[in-house]
């Protein structure tokens, strides 16, 4: 597995970044890659940091060492918005839709009229719902509303935080095939899951964050064949970051 | 009685374009801005220095218009460039510093002195036995068509998505790419424009710098009656307030009728919270 | 220069600055130790003005007696407005408070004070040995002075320092077993008496004939621009800001400007100052600075303590006896008891049925995945949830009915996940807020000494953050509680600071007669650390009994890692589930 830091020209270079909220460290001089093409997944019992990690990405939080390059640029500097036009895009756990907008109106917030037949190709039953209010959708279809919202503006990153909470097993394993195509047409895709199987067996390459650190990054093969050693790193027990 | 009500029409539609402005201000700037009435305060005093020094009253009014929405810039760029992680409460905390500075500022450089402020519609007449001022009508007309300008911007625009969209989360709308701190300042902008045309066509009948400031608590009182939400009770409770205004001298006599007056907001606003209160439980402290 | 400036201006500026400095120290004090904006301090003055004047057309008190009237007609109004704070909060408050400022100025504007415009007015005589602006000033000096002294010694009681709490979090002073109403009367009686004797000085200063106009809600609330600038919560900013208001305008009158922008000047100041988010000016001043304890390193509040601070003793997988009981105790009910415990949040189940039971002297924990709904257990139990079915009773008792507070003094304590400690109270002195009649010294000392915790006198200011989670772990106890419930109080430690914790709660029971049920996502912390464990998700307990045994059921391993369905279907795929914002997911980061 490449050495962060040598440089990647393309993809998402994480390289020691450690974010503290309230003074807390949530997470610890963590470092890794997402390289396009490929789905990155980062695995990890609640509390271990992933979400802290994806909002010092995406620029919700700020992060207080370390650096963050997307196709070389350093990315820590720059206001969020200025982020998303270069390419990346944060799904937030939590499905955060705007609830008072229609579905429609909120595709429309991320990209002008023209673009929502991108959105309907890859979720056409958000087209059946375009005027209903986002907010009283179930928890599926604003997951698909919000991933369609990421993918309208043609990302070169992008990014999903818990994608699978609280949600039935078809609708997870149809998001997980969308993301799988997204990965295929060149796109980086980075998810974090506390969910594992379907995780590992779409992904390429693993981590596992315990307490604000890596602990684990390898293929997700061999965690998929590891059970056991899965179970270890989410309650704590061992480290395995080669 | 209708007559004395029908008073109270002038300044309840000033309210309304006041309170509209405020309601937009703070759903997608996140403050309550106490100082929403000042900048056109400061710009009406400065219309009446150009005037005194000559120049013709659509020409001064027009400076003043522009002079109100720069001001409204200004505290747009404040708000968007250092309070950003700021709390509602801070920000309105710096609105109430701002309404400070910009108070003292008006009287340093204008004085507190009568002036003679431009008359932009004078006039009344008469519907069916009731005398309306004509300035009421306007001020009315312009809310309206205000009212219905924001409702339609706000539910068929794609301006009006993107502003609901910061109203409801501004950082979820950032990482989709809106560039939220230019639509803040737009935001304070066409609001400080459309307050400073709202104090300028009440100068003439409020006259001080303390008065025109303070046209700031009837008008948050209408909004909250609209719960800082809705546009159109916004307009019903301006309208409701200054009816009540208009009506309270027949109450009493002229002295105590004074306080009442402005003891209407005060009620208004206090009411208003508490039951909009009524339901926060011991779960929702924090 | 000073030409046009006689002695005769500065003197009556300076009692200006006194009263001016007493009403920015009435409204600082709400703001900086309470955290209440309240945009009424004149309407208070006022109160006072009016009732010296008033009392002087009908008596001729002597000048103690007229000020200890003006002071004490200004509180029930303060009551009043104290009880509006009760409902309202933030912003709210600021808004009504301004609203009723503006009527009270309508009211003085348009009323007057008491005779003002009659020929019979008598006006008001100050006495002999006062009649000079200068000797007046001295007093008024001295009583502002006294005024500060006495807020000190306040600040310095168990009931000064819970208004602290207040402002940080309701939720941590109801923890404390304290009264935020309580707290929030009795800030506004000050504040509003504090304000009432200003007024009597403004009325004594110009003989009776003070000018409505100062009433004015735009005046005011530049007196709180003031106090936000100068950081007034002590009588040093209030000092200072009285003369920034009484002085600035004639030093700047006197080289030419108009003496009103100072105002702007004070607006300015106060926008800086909320911009950069620290606390005004004088909490920067050097000598006013606060330093570290001596004989102690100024360590700066850095962040997760990886270096430790603190010698810790390293007991890797030393354990006590298990079961021990707890020397002294000698109850047959359960520390707590849980029976049936459902909470709804609309149409999510946060929690559905769920029993524990928690025997004396022992160390219970609890654990689970994402939105599990451990939090709202911990919440539930300590009266923060407004309504659940289910039975919850501490040692033999029912809590049912109670409020946080009533339940804190029955002795239920906790901690919080975010930690609310105040960075400008000493160690010693927050633990000291959680006693509940007098302040038991040993037991505090004790407490320290076992958490390894910076001495009593060390500002928390500078203590690292994650040892100030400690802190208030060990302030809870102090209230000798009979069940301690912790929330995540590990986050942030280093991992020898984690075990040494783990450790240091495992005895707990032994030491100080308490039961534990602790929340942790350290499932290593937690192991080492209970006597028994529980697993809930989605609301549901799927396990209970010894660590050991529960880690290794599959239905757990399944819990947190998600090959299954949720066990409770009906959080499954709801509208809106798991929404953003939804407290039943309370996403941990």
């Amino acid at each position: 597995m490449a050495d962060p830091a040598t440089a990647i020209s393309n993809g998402l270079v994480v390289d020691r970044v450690t974010v503290r909220r309230a003074g807390v460290g949530v997470v610890r001089d963590a470092s890794l890659t997402a390289e396009p093409g490929e789905v990155t997944v980062v695995l990890g019992a609640n509390g271990a940091g992933k979400t802290s990690l994806l909002e010092s990405i995406s620029g919700l939080i700020r992060l207080s060492s370390g650096h963050v390059l997307f196709n070389d640029v350093e990315l820590s500097s720059k206001p969020r918005s200025v982020r998303a036009r270069l390419g990346l895009a944060h799904v937030q756990q939590g499905r955060a839709v705007f609830p008072e907008l229609t579905v429609k109106e909120n595709l429309l917030v991320a990209a002008p009229s023209e673009s929502l037949s991108r959105a309907y190709e890859v979720f056409p039953d958000l087209e059946r719902l375009a005027s209903a209010q986002a907010g009283l959708l179930s928890g599926g279809e604003q997951q698909m509303l919000v991933i369609a919202r990421a993918l309208i503006v043609q990302p070169r990153l992008l990014m999903i935080d818990e994608m699978s909470l609280g949600l039935a097993p078809t609708i997870v394993r149809r998001l997980f095939d969308v993301v799988a195509e997204c990965a295929a047409s060149g796109m980086a895709v980075l998810l974090v899951e506390q969910f594992r199987s379907l995780a590992l067996a779409y992904g390429s390459q693993a981590y596992v964050m315990a307490r604000g650190r890596i602990e684990y990054s390898g293929p997700a093969e061999a965690l998929k064949d590891s059970p056991d050693l899965l179970v270890d790193l989410y309650l704590g027990r061992k480290s395995q970051v080669p | 009685m209708l007559n004395q009500a029908a008073t109270g029409l002038f300044p309840g539609g000033i309210y309304c374009l006041i309170g509209i402005c405020l309601l937009l201000v703070y759903r997608v700037g996140a403050v309550v801005n106490f100082s929403q009435a000042l900048a056109g305060t400061f710009a009406a005093f400065a219309v009446t220095s150009l005037t005194s020094d000559g120049l013709p009253t659509w020409f001064a009014i027009t400076a003043g218009l522009l002079l109100g929405a720069a001001i409204a810039v200004v505290q747009g760029m404040v708000m968007a460039r250092y309070l950003i992680e700021a709390s509602v409460l801070v920000r309105t905390g710096v609105s109430i510093a701002m309404a400070v500075t910009l108070f003292s500022l008006s009287l340093v450089i204008f004085g507190d002195n009568p002036r003679n402020f431009p008359v932009i519609l004078g006039g009344k007449f008469s519907v069916g036995g009731i005398e309306l001022q004509t300035a009421a009508i306007l001020a009315w007309a312009l809310a309206i068509v205000c009212g219905i300008a924001l409702g339609l911007t706000l539910s068929r625009t794609r301006l009006g998505i993107v502003l609901r969209a910061i109203a409801h989360s501004a950082p979820t709308a950032e990482t989709l790419g809106v560039r939220t701190s230019r639509y803040v300042v737009g935001v304070w902008a066409v609001a400080g424009l459309i307050t400073t045309f709202a104090v300028i066509l009440i100068a003439p009948a409020t006259g001080s710098v303390d008065a025109m400031g303070l046209l700031v608590g009837p008008a948050v009182a209408a909004v909250l009656l609209g719960g800082f939400r809705r546009i159109w009770l916004t307009v019903l409770g301006a309208l409701g307030i200054g009816l009540a205004e208009g009506v309270t001298p027949m109450i009493s006599n002229t002295q105590l009728a004074q306080v009442c007056d402005s003891a209407v907001p005060f009620v208004v606003i206090a009411a208003v919270l508490f039951w909009s209160q009524r339901k926060v439980s011991v779960g929702d402290i924090r | 220069m000073a030409g046009s400036l006689t002695n005769d201006t500065w003197n009556f500026a300076a009692i200006t600055a006194v009263w001016e400095g007493m009403l920015v120290l009435s409204a600082g004090l709400l703001l900086e130790r309470v955290g209440l904006l309240a945009l009424c301090p004149m309407s208070f003055a006022g109160v006072g003005v009016y009732t010296v004047v008033y009392l002087t057309q009908h008596e001729s008190l002597p000048l103690p007696l007229m000020l200890a009237a003006a002071l004490l007609a200004a509180i029930p109004v303060g009551i009043l407005v104290g009880g509006i704070a009760l409902r309202l909060r933030g912003v709210n408050l600021a808004v009504v408070t301004f609203a009723f400022a503006m009527v009270t100025s309508t009211f003085f504007n348009t009323f007057g004070f008491p005779a003002q415009f009659s020929f019979d007015r008598k006006a008001l005589m100050r006495p002999l040995v006062l009649t000079s602006d200068r000797d007046f000033f001295l007093m008024a000096y001295s009583v502002l002075i006294l005024v500060g002294l006495l807020l000190s010694l306040h600040s310095r009681t168990e009931r000064g320092r819970a208004w602290l709490f207040v402002r940080s979090s309701e939720r941590a002073c109801l923890a404390t077993g304290r009264s935020v109403a309580a707290v929030k009367i009795e800030a506004f009686v000050i504040s509003a008496a504090i304000a009432g004797l200003a007024g009597g000085i403004m009325a004594y200063q110009t003989l009776g004939s003070v000018s409505p106009s100062l009433f004015d809600p735009l005046q005011a609330i530049s007196l709180v621009a003031v106090a936000v600038m100068v950081g007034a919560g002590s009588l040093t900013g209030a000092i200072v800001g009285g003369i920034f208001v009484a002085v600035l305008p004639i030093v700047l009158g006197d080289i030419g400007i108009n003496s009103t922008v100072s105002s702007a000047f004070f607006g300015i100041g106060a926008v800086m100052v909320l911009s950069k988010g620290t606390g005004g000016m004088t909490a920067t001043w050097p000598w006013i600075r606060r330093s570290p304890a001596p004989g102690v390193s100024a360590a700066p509040s850095s962040g997760s303590g990886t270096t430790a601070q603190t010698p810790v003793a390293r007991q890797v997988g030393h354990r006590e006896p298990a079961g021990s009981p707890a020397s002294g105790s000698v109850t047959d009910a359960c520390a707590l008891e849980i029976q049936g415990l459902t909470v709804r949040y609309g149409r999510v189940m946060a929690l559905s049925d769920v029993s524990l039971k928690l025997a004396p002297g022992v160390v219970a924990g609890l654990i689970g995945p994402n939105g599990a709904g451990k939090s709202t257990l911990i919440d539930a139990v300590s009266g923060f949830v407004p309504s659940y079915t289910g039975r919850i009773t501490v040692a033999g008792q029912a809590l049912e009915h109670l409020s946080p507070n009533a339940r804190a003094r029955h002795g239920v304590a906790r901690t919080f996940q975010t930690c609310r400690t105040m960075p400008e109270l000493t160690v010693g002195a927050y633990m000291s807020v959680f006693a509940r009649h007098h302040v038991d010294q040993n037991l505090r000392d004790e407490l320290i000494d076992y958490f390894e915790l910076p001495p009593a006198n060390q500002l928390i200011e500078f203590v690292d953050v994650g040892t100030r989670r400690v802190v208030e772990l060990a302030g809870a106890l102090v209230a000798r509680p009979k069940v301690l419930l912790l929330d995540e109080p590990a986050a942030g430690l280093g991992d020898l600071q984690s075990i040494s914790l783990g450790n240091k709660i495992r005895a707990l029971p032994m030491r100080f007669d308490c039961s534990v049920l602790l929340i942790e996502h350290d499932v290593e912390l937690v192991r080492s650390a209970v006597d028994e464990l529980t697993v809930l998700d989605f609301g549901v307990v799927v396990g209970n009994g010894r660590p050991g045994e529960v880690l290794k059921l599959q239905a757990v391993a399944d819990a947190y890692l998600g090959d299954t369905a949720p066990a409770n279907p009906q959080s499954m795929d709801l509208p809106g589930a798991m929404a953003a914002g939804d407290p039943s997911a309370q996403a941990s980061r």
